[in-house]
């Protein structure tokens, strides 16, 4: 059923059809009209879930941990600030293997208070253990939710599906909303081997001595590489069932590309756009868009990007110190391999705070890159009053 | 059914990270881990000698008496007086209760009125006639002269320890100093009753036959193998014993007893000794008192010449050993005057009693046990301590009510 | 003393000797019965639970990030009610850091929202586990690594229980490992109510109280009768009830004891006393006042 509804709302929708069982939610700016809707569709009774109305979304992690280590199927949505409060717990939950999906509205971390978008928040959780998927549009937020439901119950490890402030969790957009049987078909419930019952009573997460710590991490990491794998299997077999698959990267025109732009998010949308216009005037320009961030799908970003002679990264987000943080990855993707030739990546710093990334700065950034040798320097600001 | 608390538990290994769960989930419980070793203090459960039973002359478990009065068990509480008293009855009207200045209950609200119950266990068992078991029949006759509460006793004993036994009395009642206090606080029927009692028992009376004139030693020595010489007070014509724990005279295996204190329990403290000295004679066992005593300083029980384990240290619990946050107050009710207790009486002033170390299963340390390192027995017949746990806290010891248990230091 | 006979908690556990959070577990497990799930974020124990691959109870038990004791029990009762799973009881079991300070948050929310859980905090009045610091639950004047000798703790104890009947929860009480008997009524009453339960346990620690382990239920038991620590129970955060009528003895007879009050002066025992005094005088008029909840 086809309706024209706001990225939030989507979310809901992909909570919704998942049928969540526990959802615990703290509300922020943007990220507000997903727990109004799932309120709403507890209250009325389209969702038979539990929600929890917490006092903070610290409260709202540990709650949905609490529920995932019973054996529901726990929800959550945030934010910015809300992610940041959170973060000790992401670590929790990844360590303690629980698969929870949790929607995070990308938005910029304060002081200056700001409610616009910025990558920032969700990257600075990278390294906790969460699987995370960067969403290009409100149809792909609802599906990815449901994917990642799938994904995450097969590898152990919780999925963040992450989309941008404002262009996506306010705009709307026209989104199929898949019927329940058909999203039942495809997710079964939620039937852990590992949870807290009174018939077989064990304890989780006791202290592990250095002498056996290692080894649980270790198999953390061999999850996030099973799930490259059960990420594309899942994306295939939702596009048999549902007619939609999006890849763990995509590539745009990228075949004969000299120059491959790095994006996204929403940005994908307007690059491609770029990307068309650009070809009209005859410049070898081509888009890839990472979808899967987590675990970073290194392979199928390598094979993507050694076809061009140039990557232009274009990053709406900084880790202090070093540098946009996907140009990061793929430098250390790229740089780090065994290919005869090694395209040269231009880091783009740009859109922090929520400043537009237009066609225009896009087409400035390609042109950019094109006309250059080499990056002036690591970092490239874009669009900085100097 | 639940699971004991120290259930085995082996060592969990992992040879490989494949062999793990996906996240540190537990597979055993902890009593893998023995933490015994780590105590520096053990505690045991140690049962040490109440204050009444180490003073009473008679050496009567005063302690089990209360046990048996409390849960209603009148005529187990009276054939344990007999183990160690003839004149229970007599003692409950007249002995002046020494266990009773040193009840430590005394020192909390109000001491036991033990004597009070003592009288009403004995007149229990007089009114029924309750049968005493005496021990396999001997070789050997022993002859006593002198039918007072000495003598009647040091009969009663010789009997249980099952010699045929004549006692010779001079007068026609017997009684002896007993017959010299007053009826008001001996009634003549008590006296009466109690004797007639020692006689069922099986010790042969013969009235009106005195040393010197009806009956001469020579005589005595020719048709028994020991005799007793238990002549009262004071003595007409005193034969002393040689040494004064041996009790033997200058004659062999004739024996004299004789009495410094003037109350009834000491006398039968006196009689009961006489017989195990005489039985010693007989059987040419050594006379080993030591080994006999109630508590540090206590008299000898009858109860261990006979073989009874009395697992207690000489160790007496003090008033200042108890853990008096248990006990609550109440002075119950003194023994009427003339009536002294009825058995429902008894039975209330009985429960009263602190059972001063001697454990009765209040089960405190099974309670207080932070590590669940005592636990009930399965037949309800006590508490297990297991060393494998036990960390020597020593909350079990602290919050015994009744000292019940003892502690040492563990060799490191 | 009469106490359910079933044991799920097992010896080999790693609590200090005398410790009494370990014994209050104990009692509240015998008391709940095996149909319980915990909630245990950091604290003594945490330790106490014994490392992986071992558990020192016989319940299904999940080891939380030390201020969501609270707000992980909500999440797990959330999930039975879904699941239709009614008798399970949800315990939060946190010590007084995680109650009174870090976990106070998640705790006031969950009261606030009525929670179907029962948070005990059994305190020990510091932070014990990481080496006896401070905490609000800390006495006036005690000694703690946060607040040496040379400048002892200011601030007053934090009155937690008055805090939670302040939010109106169904059932508010205190009880101590002296009083086994009491405890176990409490949980088995607050076993059948539902909506949040409270149950503040005064659990006595002998490192960080400085006591040889063999006083520490002595501790608890001075604590009450010197009324310190009250016993006392308050349905619907309206009425109260005093379950043990304190004997009255000195404040200096339960601290002098206590090596972590070793540096205190007969002035300090006279202020204390004072204000036990008036908590107690606040307390009894409490009592006084019946209300329809």
């Amino acid at each position: 059923m086809k309706k024209v509804i706001v990225g939030n709302h989507a979310v809901s929708y992909g909570a919704m059809l998942s049928r969540v069982e526990v959802i615990a939610a703290y509300p922020i700016t943007p990220q507000t009209q997903i727990v109004e809707e799932l309120s709403e569709m507890c209250a009325s009774g389209k969702l038979a879930a539990k929600f929890l109305k917490v006092e903070s979304e610290h409260s709202a992690m540990a709650s949905c941990i609490g529920a995932s280590a019973t054996g529901a199927r726990a929800f959550t949505a945030t934010s910015s600030h809300g992610l940041a409060l959170m973060h000790e717990l992401l670590h929790w939950a990844a360590g303690a293997r629980l698969p929870i999906v949790m929607a995070n509205v990308n938005r910029a971390m304060a002081p200056g208070w700001s409610i616009w978008v910025d990558q920032n928040d969700s990257l600075s959780q990278r390294d906790t253990g969460w699987l995370q998927f960067y969403c290009e549009s409100n149809q792909e937020v609802l599906d990815t939710i449901i994917q990642a439901y799938k994904i995450s119950e097969k590898v152990l490890l919780p999925s963040m599906v992450i989309l941008d402030a404002f262009f996506l969790s306010h705009t709307s957009e026209p989104v199929d909303i898949p019927d329940q049987k058909e999203v039942d078909r495809f997710l079964p419930p939620y039937r852990p081997k590992y949870k807290l019952d009174v018939n077989d009573p064990h304890a989780f997460g006791g202290l592990c001595a250095p002498d056996i710590y290692m080894e649980f991490r270790y198999k953390m990491e061999k999850a996030m590489e099973e799930a490259i794998v059960v990420a594309e299997e899942v994306d295939n077999e939702f596009k048999r069932q549902f007619g939609r698959g999006y890849g763990l990267v995509e590539e745009y025109r990228t075949d004969d590309a000299e120059l491959i732009i790095v994006t996204s998010s929403t940005v994908s949308a307007t690059t491609r756009v770029v990307v068309d216009d650009l070809r009209s005037k005859g410049e070898k320009v081509g888009m890839v868009k990472i979808r899967m961030f987590r675990p970073f799908p290194k392979e199928k970003v390598l094979s993507a990007l050694k076809k061009a002679e140039k990557v232009a990264v274009i990053d709406r987000n900084i880790s202090y110190g070093h540098g946009g943080i996907f140009a990061e990855e793929i430098k250390s993707t790229i740089y780090g391999t065994e290919i005869e030739k090694k395209p040269t990546i231009f880091g783009y710093v740009t859109g922090l705070g929520g400043r537009d990334i237009t066609p225009e700065l896009i087409t400035e950034i390609a042109k950019k890159t094109l006309k250059a040798q080499k990056p002036e320097s690591d970092i490239i600001w874009m669009g900085v009053k100097l | 059914m639940s699971k004991p608390p120290y259930e085995k538990q082996e060592k969990i290994e992992f040879a490989s990270a494949k062999d793990l769960p996906p996240t540190p989930i537990s597979l055993g419980i902890a009593t893998v881990n023995r933490t015994g070793s780590w105590r520096y203090m053990m505690p045991l459960f140690e049962d040490k000698t109440p204050p009444c039973n180490n003073q009473c002359p008679a050496s009567v478990d005063i302690e089990g008496m209360m046990r048996l009065v409390g849960e209603g068990k009148f005529e187990e509480a009276y054939l344990l007086l007999r183990k160690e008293n003839p004149f229970s009855a007599i003692c409950g009207a007249i002995c002046p209760h020494p266990c009773e200045k040193v009840c430590n209950r005394g020192r909390f609200d109000r001491a036991l009125a033990i004597r009070a119950i003592e009288r009403m266990v004995a007149e229990f068992g007089l009114e029924r006639d309750i049968p005493i078991e005496k021990g396999k029949e001997r070789e050997g006759k022993v002859a006593i002269v002198g039918g007072g509460p000495i003598g009647l006793s040091a009969g009663y004993f010789l009997t249980l320890l099952g010699y045929k036994v004549d006692l010779f009395e001079q007068e026609e009642e017997l009684g002896g100093a007993l017959r010299a206090i007053g009826l008001k606080k001996l009634p003549q029927k008590l006296l009466e009753k109690e004797v007639a009692f020692i006689e069922e028992v099986g010790v042969n009376i013969i009235t009106g036959r005195k040393l010197g004139e009806s009956i001469s030693l020579e005589d005595l020595r020719n048709d028994y193998q020991a005799i007793l010489l238990a002549l009262g007070y004071p003595p007409e014509k005193p034969i002393k014993p040689k040494k004064d724990s041996s009790l033997e005279t200058d004659i062999p295996g004739v024996f004299a007893l004789a009495l410094k204190e003037g109350d009834i329990a000491s006398a039968v403290a006196e009689g009961k000794r006489g017989a195990i000295v005489v039985d010693c004679f007989i059987s040419k066992k050594e006379f080993k008192p030591e080994q006999l005593k109630i508590g540090e300083n206590g008299p000898l029980s009858f109860r261990k010449y006979c073989g009874e384990k009395i697992k207690r240290s000489d160790h007496i619990a003090s008033f200042s050993e108890l853990n008096l946050a248990y006990f609550e107050k109440n002075e119950g009710k003194a023994p009427d005057e003339r009536r002294g207790y009825s058995p429902t009486e008894a039975k209330e002033e009985a429960s009263r009693c602190f059972h001063c170390g001697v454990c009765n299963m209040c089960g405190n340390c099974y309670t207080v046990c932070p590590d669940a390192a005592i636990q009930p027995l399965p037949d309800g017949r006590g508490y297990r301590l297991h060393y494998g746990y036990c960390k020597g806290c020593l909350l079990c010891v602290n919050e015994c009510p009744r000292a019940a248990m003892s502690f040492k230091e563990v060799e490191r | 003393m009469r106490i359910p006979e079933v044991e799920l908690v097992t010896s080999g556990h790693l609590a200090c000797p005398g410790c009494g959070g370990a014994l209050a577990m104990r009692y509240v497990l015998k008391a709940l019965g095996e149909k319980t799930i915990i909630a245990l974020p950091a604290c003594c124990w945490s330790i106490i639970a014994a490392p992986f691959p071992y558990s020192s109870v016989r319940v299904p038990l999940i080891h939380i990030a030390f201020e969501t004791a609270a707000s992980t029990a909500s999440g797990i009762r959330a999930a039975l009610d879904v699941k239709g799973e009614k008798d399970v009881n949800v315990l939060a079991w946190a010590g007084d850091g995680g109650t009174f300070d870090i976990g106070f948050q998640a705790l006031s929310g969950a009261a606030e929202r009525n929670e179907d859980i029962i948070y005990i905090c059994y305190d020990n009045e510091a932070y014990m586990n990481t080496g006896i610091q401070r905490s609000s639950a800390t006495p006036y004047r005690a000694w703690t690594t946060t607040t040496p000798y040379e400048f002892p703790k200011e601030e007053q104890k934090k009155n937690i229980v008055e805090i939670m009947a302040a939010h109106r929860i169904p059932y508010t009480a205190t009880a101590t490992v002296a009083y086994p008997e009491d405890l176990i009524r409490k949980i088995k009453k607050a076993k059948e109510i539902k909506g949040t339960k409270f149950i503040h346990i005064l659990a006595p620690c002998p490192p960080g109280w400085k006591i040889p382990s063999e006083i520490s239920i002595k501790m608890a038991r001075l604590a009450v009768h010197s009324k310190v620590f009250p016993i006392y129970e308050v349905e619907n955060g309206l009425n109260y009830t005093i379950n043990i009528e304190p004997q009255g003895i000195p404040v200096e007879e339960y601290l002098k004891p206590q090596k972590r009050f070793a540096h205190l002066t007969s002035k300090d025992y006279q202020e204390i006393q004072k204000r036990v005094d008036q908590e107690w005088e606040i307390l009894l008029r409490k009592v006084g006042t019946k209300a329809k909840a």
